[in-house]
């Protein structure tokens, strides 16, 4: 609102206050302070958008503590860009100093040590002991390790997934770059549930597009554990088939037995290889290393390696953990892992803790939505979009209205609301 | 025109009695008022009242691709009147929902919802 306008309406509403006072008495009532303090672990997109929120919704009475050990995150969306050099890592580069300034969110660059769920208390790694009233976990992903990987220390290393944004996006970059047309890119997909669904066969494009325009041409291999693609069927059927035609290759029901980083080949469980010049391995996903490693009984969700969560405020469905939330990809619910829809599943979390806080009822009916740009080409780009609604009975978050839906191909006008997606989704965040 | 002016004008005044009632004495402060980042328990305060709202949730669905309230991008939809951004929705729900992401959310929602999530942006301030 213009500072002039806004003014003009303070000095309006002075004139007319004792007359509106009265009407407003119930919805000032209904606006009592919230108070209490929360603890959020995490500083990527599910994290940070909570810790914003409890505070912008719920006011100063909401004490937030934001615990993440690295000062910069580095964006994990787009950065498959920088591999190919759309893009550069600091572009991608994001920091919690908005949260401070602006909402006043305390952050302390520690990791956790312990956390007390009976005397609600959180060790930090600089022996800080931050007693909460509710925790918010939000630590993303860890992987498995890749199964019989051999070859020299200095090979293996060169085995990378490259699928949290940092070091490893770097190494891959170079990796790529010293690719000749003659040469093979492996990709392998880990079995589901794994962080972006999309963003693998992305990846595939955006290496492909990269090697036919810079190197005159190369070779994508996509090993899938899956018996399929897993998002985007057809948008990556049209991507492999037309677009990236002869370049790109999907094996599906492929999973890794074992990798030698020595000769760079890829076996997999039925017993074909596969020999490239960059093996770009992303294993098998399990909830970041919180959940899985506290021993306090997180991990009850699939498999044993994510967390169970009630969906209406990410609350653990473990009874013994009353007050600890979950939120994002390390959390096990009917909704995909990523930042977009990470950041609408901390709004739900903020507003049901901020409920809670007030003594009101947690909203019984909550929908989030996932929305996802996938560049397909240097130009183009496509995209998946979902809206989720609760559904009582089965108690999780179910595709409403036209349900999961992908994009009439890809475009370059789509490319272009990529770029603005991105520039938005991470303000709504970090600003 | 006239009921969005009256809008407008509830809304400053519950504004005005948030302020009056948490910080009286900088009441008068002008750039207190005016500059959100001044102080974060300062911009908090102010907010807090106005964005109690019953349709605060699904809106926030809202801000990922049009920013914090609705004040992002080229299309900021916290400047758009309830009844512009109803119809907008409405007209939405009729179009191919492949050829545009925004035809895919409005088809989400109960008539109910987007009055909610209308009368939720359209009343909230820049932030």
């Amino acid at each position: 609102m213009e500072r002039r306008k806004f003014l003009q309406n303070i000095g309006a509403s002075a004139i007319g206050l004792s007359i509106l006072k009265s009407s407003f008495a119930g919805q000032l009532s209904t606006s009592a302070e919230a108070a209490g303090r929360v603890v959020v672990v995490g500083g990527g997109m599910a994290g940070t958008t909570v810790a914003k929120y409890l505070r912008f919704w719920g006011g100063t009475g909401v004490d937030v503590t934001l615990v993440e050990p690295n000062a910069t995150y580095y964006s994990n969306i787009f950065s498959n860009m920088v591999l190919t050099g759309e893009r550069t890592l600091s572009q991608l580069a994001f920091n919690y100093s908005t949260l401070k300034s602006k909402y006043g969110v305390k952050v302390q660059n520690y990791s956790v040590s312990s956390i007390d769920p009976v005397g609600k208390k959180v060790t930090l790694s600089n022996g800080v002991v931050l007693p909460y009233d509710r925790l918010v976990l939000a630590p993303g992903i860890d992987f498995e390790p890749i199964p019989s990987l051999t070859g020299t220390a200095a090979n293996q290393a060169k085995i990378v997934h490259a699928w949290k944004a940092g070091a490893q996006t770097t190494s891959l970059q170079n990796q790529i770059k010293a690719m000749t047309k003659s040469d093979t890119f492996i990709l392998t997909i880990p079995p589901k549930p794994f962080r972006c669904p999309p963003g693998p066969y992305e990846r595939a494009c955006v290496v492909a597009d990269y090697l036919k325009r810079t190197k005159g041409g190369g070779k994508v291999v996509i090993l899938d554990a899956n018996s399929g693609i897993q998002a985007e069927l057809q948008n990556f059927t049209i991507a492999f088939n037309e677009t990236h035609k002869g370049i790109i290759t999907y094996v599906p029901n492929s999973p890794i037995a074992s990798i030698n980083a020595d000769t760079m080949k890829v076996t997999t469980t039925s017993g074909a290889s596969y020999t490239g010049k960059v093996i770009n391995a992303i294993p098998t996903h399990k909830a970041g290393k919180l959940i899985t490693d506290s021993g306090i009984g997180l991990a009850n969700g699939l498999n044993g390696k994510w967390a169970g969560v009630n969906v209406l405020s990410y609350e653990s469905t473990n009874l013994n953990l009353a007050g600890i939330h979950v939120i994002g990809d390390s959390s096990s619910t009917t909704q995909p892992k990523a930042g977009h829809i990470a950041n609408a599943e901390a709004k739900v979390c903020a507003d049901a803790i901020i409920n809670i806080f007030k003594g009101n009822t947690i909203n019984q009916g909550p929908i989030t939505n996932s929305s996802c740009f996938t560049p397909i080409t240097k130009t183009t780009a496509s995209w998946l979009s979902v809206v989720y609604r609760y559904d009582p009975v089965s108690k999780t978050m179910l595709p409403t209205g036209n349900g999961i839906t992908e994009s009439n191909g890809a475009t370059s006008e789509n490319y272009e609301d990529m770029l603005k997606w991105f520039n938005n989704l991470m303000a709504d965040t970090f600003s | 025109m006239k009921s969005k002016s009256f809008i407008l004008l509830l809304f400053s005044a519950l504004l005005f009695i948030t302020v009056a009632i948490s910080c009286s004495k900088d009441l008068i402060d002008e750039s207190k008022i005016e500059d959100p980042v001044a102080s974060p328990n300062e911009a908090l305060t102010l907010k807090a009242g106005a964005i109690d709202l019953p349709g605060r949730l699904l809106a926030s669905n809202c801000f990922q691709c049009h920013g914090t309230n609705g004040y992002a991008g080229e299309l900021k939809i916290g400047e758009q009147s309830a009844s512009s951004i109803i119809s907008d929705i409405n007209e939405m729900k009729t179009k191919d929902p492949r050829a545009n992401i925004m035809n895919v959310h409005a088809r989400a929602y109960t008539p109910e919802e987007i009055q909610l999530i209308a009368d939720y942006i359209s009343k909230q301030i820049k932030y």
